[in-house]
């Protein structure tokens, strides 16, 4: 697949480099001269210098044969124009990163007369397939984690009738144990385990020991009483204290609001704090720094039901996290722009390190996966793929079963939807056209399982 | 008989899919451009204008997932998305506007007091109509 992302910021950078590893063909452009000759030392990507958001330099990325054109520049307007562009000159797909939701919205137009039909404006109009907010997305993801009685990452398929859920195994029962001996409540498929960094895709002959990150497949409505018998569930969340006073914070704090939780929100300057406690109508704003022992104290946070850290500092939101851990709040989340950390942090004591980066890449990830993709996030860091893939009546695998089809080895098969029946684990039936199947595999398995779907 | 630009009314039903299906293939054969179009009815208790974020959703997914099916079929279509009091002459009005040659629309079996019954928005379509109409009758056994 042919993909051209404009800007490489941070965003643009990692997206860049995990589409090189999945092979395919890249082109980043980038007004920055230094900036190129950076990717150039770090990337197997091509490379164009220049604004994206000109027809000339767009011509001169090829954007006709491009199959993707990501728009990851800073500045939304200058996004939301490279996929107009792009989208005029030939481009299949585009993807604009947007912070500002008044361009996500929709809204009617005027009409001739009163009682004339109203056109609804759509974004699409505007040349931009999916928008993508990085900030939204890990809002959204925090926010889910601190609605759940278990604080680990979780993600949905099938309209949400079935989901995968990180578990972290902290209760002895389990451990020690092959996979094949345990019985659990519910029908599921343990997908994988992350154990000391390292992803397995387990067999029925494998040992859960203590510490094990367990991917579980299961039924939406049956999730939370698998999480019993792998760790203790934490008291509902009441009261969250967050750090930084970034659009993170302030969009989970603003959701919170309204589901009558106590938030207190500490930002480092005055200017911040001002400008929060403006716009968010019962949450606490304290201006002050989160690495002082005595100042977290003085304020209560000791008594919170889950710390955030959401500072633009990955290093810094890592140890205030720990900090008030080691003062007894039961979940702490940190926000970090290098994936990297997410293992580090997880292994030190960290609950939940979020990425913006991973969360944008898995938004986007099934655009280049052939073969009917519909969501293909990452999970375990970049390491493991799930995708969900709907059969078409020409696929490969349709009218053949999971075994005459042949899966990959680094591929297992944990679901199968068929209207709403859910199949888990999936029987060896013949999988129909229409049929919604969920893969999870192993990036560099990825390309054969596509094939099979194709 | 061709046809330059076909207008597909859609509603969510299963017969969209089909009426997509066959809007492709006379497209194909006529290099037609293919018009889908979802009109969300207003209730006279709302103004026109009213914002309606739950049914524009579901109008968005109705309309993506024509897309789908267009480009599983090797087509592009454009899509529209209207709100007005009555579908019916919306339908009839875009036809107009948009100069269409072909209204292609989808009808599954339905009952209305142990009768077959085609609704209100099909016979005035028929009747109404700037150009030729298609009806396909989603055949359910």
């Amino acid at each position: 697949m042919y993909v051209i992302i404009a800007g490489s910021g941070i965003v643009g950078f990692h997206i860049a480099s995990l589409l090189t590893e999945g092979k395919h063909e890249v082109t980043v452009i980038e007004p920055s001269e230094e900036v190129v000759d950076s990717i150039h030392s770090q990337l197997d990507v091509k490379t164009v210098l220049g604004n994206a958001a000109t027809p000339t330099v767009l011509r001169e990325a090829e954007v006709s044969r491009a199959n993707l054109v990501i728009a990851v520049t800073n500045n939304d307007e200058t996004n939301m124009l490279v996929c107009f562009l792009a989208k005029e000159l030939g481009a299949a797909m585009t993807v604009a990163r947007v912070r500002n939701p008044e361009y996500t919205g929709y809204f009617v137009s005027a009409a001739k007369s009163p009682s004339a039909p109203r056109k609804i404006i759509r974004p699409k109009s505007l040349g931009v397939d999916l928008f993508i907010n990085p900030e939204v997305e890990v809002a959204e993801k925090i926010k889910g984690v601190l609605s759940s009685l278990y604080p680990s990452p979780v993600e949905s398929f099938a309209d949400g009738r079935v989901q995968i859920k990180e578990f972290r195994v902290n209760e002895g029962e389990l451990t020690d144990k092959r996979l094949q001996d345990i019985v659990f409540p519910h029908p599921c498929v343990v997908a994988a385990i992350l154990r000391g960094g390292e992803i397995i895709l387990p067999g029925p002959d494998e040992y859960i020991t203590m510490g094990d990150h367990v991917y579980l497949v299961a039924r939406s409505d049956s999730m939370d009483e698998f999480g019993g018998m792998f760790a203790r569930p934490q008291r509902p969340v009441r009261s969250v204290v967050f750090y930084g006073g970034g659009r993170i914070g302030f969009l989970v704090a603003e959701s919170l609001e309204k589901q009558e939780i106590a938030v207190k929100i500490i930002a480092e300057t005055n200017s911040r704090c001002q400008e929060i406690a403006a716009r968010l109508e019962r949450a606490t704003v304290l201006e002050g720094d989160a690495t002082d022992r005595d100042f977290l104290i003085e304020q209560g946070v000791p008594s919170a039901d889950a710390f955030v850290a959401a500072t633009e500092s990955d290093e810094l939101n890592i140890l205030c996290s720990l900090l008030t851990k080691s003062l007894g709040v039961p979940r702490n989340i940190v926000v970090t722009n290098k994936p990297g950390y997410i293992p580090l942090a997880e292994e030190i004591g960290v609950d939940l390190a979020v990425s913006p980066l991973l969360q944008v890449a898995s938004r986007i990830s099934h655009f280049v996966i052939h073969g009917g993709a519909i969501a293909a996030p990452f999970i375990g860091g970049k390491d493991l793929q799930v995708i969900e893939f709907v059969t078409s009546a020409t696929a490969h695998i349709a009218q053949r079963s999971l075994t005459e089809a042949g899966l990959p080895r680094d591929a297992i098969a944990a679901a199968i939807v068929r209207d709403d029946k859910v199949t888990i684990p999936p029987n060896d039936s013949v999988i129909r056209p229409g049929d919604h199947v969920l893969i999870v595999s192993r990036p560099s398995a990825t390309p054969a399982v596509e094939r099979l779907f194709k | 008989m061709e046809f330059h630009r076909i207008l597909v009314p859609v509603t969510g039903t299963e017969s969209d899919e089909e009426a997509i299906r066959l809007a492709c293939r006379l497209a194909r054969r006529d290099k037609a451009d293919i018009l889908v179009v979802y009109v969300i009815p207003i209730e006279r208790t709302l103004p026109l204008d009213a914002e309606m974020s739950g049914e524009v959703e579901t109008a968005e997914a109705v309309l993506d997932s024509m897309e789908g099916v267009a480009a599983a079929e090797g087509c592009t279509i454009t899509t529209d998305l209207l709100q007005a009091r009555e579908a019916a002459p919306t339908i009839v009005d875009e036809a107009v506007e948009r100069e269409v040659d072909l209204i292609l629309m989808g009808a599954s079996y339905q009952r209305r007091f142990g009768q077959f019954s085609l609704g209100n928005t099909i016979p005035y379509i028929l009747k109404n109509a700037p150009c030729r109409v298609i009806l396909f009758h989603q055949y359910s056994p």
